[in-house]
């Protein structure tokens, strides 16, 4: 019984200690991915953040406003180019996809007219087997 | 002998999880990347973080159109900042909490200095009282009160104060909090961008109003994950009632882009509408919503 309790407080440990690491993981990518939305622009105050297997994909609902440029900065792992990511309209027209430049980590998008867009994040399984993926966005008038 | 073999399986799995996670810079060029977490307990296909993953706009945003209108600048509108001791519970300081940061960028456009730091330490109180002195860190809140006098900066460290704030909400677990924040947040700066007109405002005022529909949407649905926000919930499914007035229109433009400056310009062609009737009912609920918020 003691064993089987000990046992018990080991798996509960490792649970914990696993659920601790991957947002101490999230917040040091975060923490890498802020470089990414430099000075000009205003953090939108908001921390997205998903973990992903090499077939998941992260949705993002949000209203962009017109007469903005918003600076979306996508991040995995220890380095630039894990996470592709792709921006869609409601009526799913894809509007950017930063895996057509290399999966680049930041983009701006400058909007002329408010509209609501989807940002579909997922790894590049090429580069990435599972991870935490980081969304930050910044933007200026 | 079964059961000691276990116990130690368990542990290399432990030390084995710390080390993944201690590791990293040093790997970054090997593929696949060193920080190969747990899988995420979803099957395959969209997963939505606490089931749900919504961007509220930022209020500093929702103020900043203000200044662009040239609407005046009406402090009273704000929360006084004394008496904050009332919000009892931990649902009405989140809320609190939200009016509170839109509040403060609020008077840092309008560059009330006075009013900015006097809502700086309103903040500082209530995240005290919700735990969350960590996020604010003394730091982020010196450089504040450097920067005093420039604009731009305060509302940058507002924007990144409430960065911080949020992803130790969610680092703690207390999404719930963290989206009370964000609809403490986003129902002032409706109500800041309201202002004192009484029943007539500036039709760009109007649009800006119609333009919400969305985000309000995915609020009602954001909250509706939270029994502690269930009365603002249920105020925010009343709000959508005029807001399925709003007509809208979009018509999709081929996008362009400039490699060379990492620049997309989205050229799609939207409207929002709202009719007067609809528009003075989303007036009084936001308004009521508000008054029930900071009650």
């Amino acid at each position: 019984m003691n064993m089987r309790t000990t046992i018990g407080t080991i798996a509960i440990g490792a649970a914990l200690l696993g659920g601790g690491m991957v947002q101490a993981q999230c917040d040091t990518i975060a923490t890498l991915c802020e470089k990414n939305i430099t000075a000009q622009y205003i953090p939108d105050g908001q921390f997205y953040r998903a973990l992903l297997r090499e077939d998941d994909m992260a949705e993002f609902n949000l209203t962009l406003f017109g007469g903005t440029t918003y600076r979306v900065a996508a991040c995995s792992g220890m380095s630039d180019g894990n996470l592709i990511f792709s921006v869609y309209d409601k009526e799913h027209n894809l509007l950017f996809s930063n895996k057509e430049h290399n999966n680049d980590p930041y983009w701006d998008l400058v909007v002329e007219n408010t509209l609501d867009v989807i940002i579909n994040a997922e790894l590049d399984p090429a580069k990435a087997n599972s991870g935490c993926a980081v969304l930050l966005i910044g933007f200026k008038r | 002998m079964t059961l000691l073999k276990t116990i130690n399986q368990a542990l290399v799995i432990a030390i084995g999880l710390a080390f993944a996670a201690c590791g990293g810079s040093g790997q970054a060029d090997q593929v696949p990347q060193a920080d190969t977490l747990a899988p995420a307990p979803q099957g395959p296909g969209v997963v939505k973080l606490g089931n749900k993953i919504f961007s509220i706009p930022s209020p500093v945003q929702t103020v900043m159109l203000l200044t662009e209108i040239k609407a005046p600048y009406a402090k009273e509108l704000a929360l006084p900042t004394d008496g904050l001791s009332r919000f009892a519970t931990k649902e009405k300081q989140a809320l609190a909490l939200g009016v509170c940061g839109a509040d403060l960028a609020y008077a840092a456009a309008y560059q009330d200095e006075q009013r900015s730091m006097k809502t700086l330490k309103a903040v500082e109180q209530l995240s005290g009282q919700l735990n969350l002195s960590n996020a604010f860190s003394k730091q982020l809140l010196k450089g504040f009160e450097a920067n005093i006098n420039n604009r731009d900066s305060l509302l940058r460290f507002t924007g990144r104060a409430f960065r911080s704030a949020d992803m130790y909400l969610k680092d703690e677990q207390r999404d719930d909090v963290s989206a009370l924040v964000l609809a403490g947040g986003w129902i002032e700066g409706l109500y800041l961008t309201l202002g004192t007109a009484g029943t007539q405002v500036d039709p760009r005022v109007a649009t800006l109003l119609a333009e919400q529909r969305h985000t309000l949407e995915n609020l009602i649905e954001l909250l509706g994950q939270y029994e502690a926000a269930s009365e603002l919930h249920a105020s925010l499914k009343d709000l959508a009632v005029p807001y399925a007035g709003v007509a809208s229109t979009y018509k999709f433009v081929q996008p362009t882009t400039d490699a060379a400056n990492k620049t997309t310009y989205i050229n799609s062609v939207t409207t929002a509408e709202v009719g007067p009737e609809a528009l003075q009912a989303i007036i009084n609920k936001v308004r009521a919503i508000r008054a029930a918020i900071i009650a």
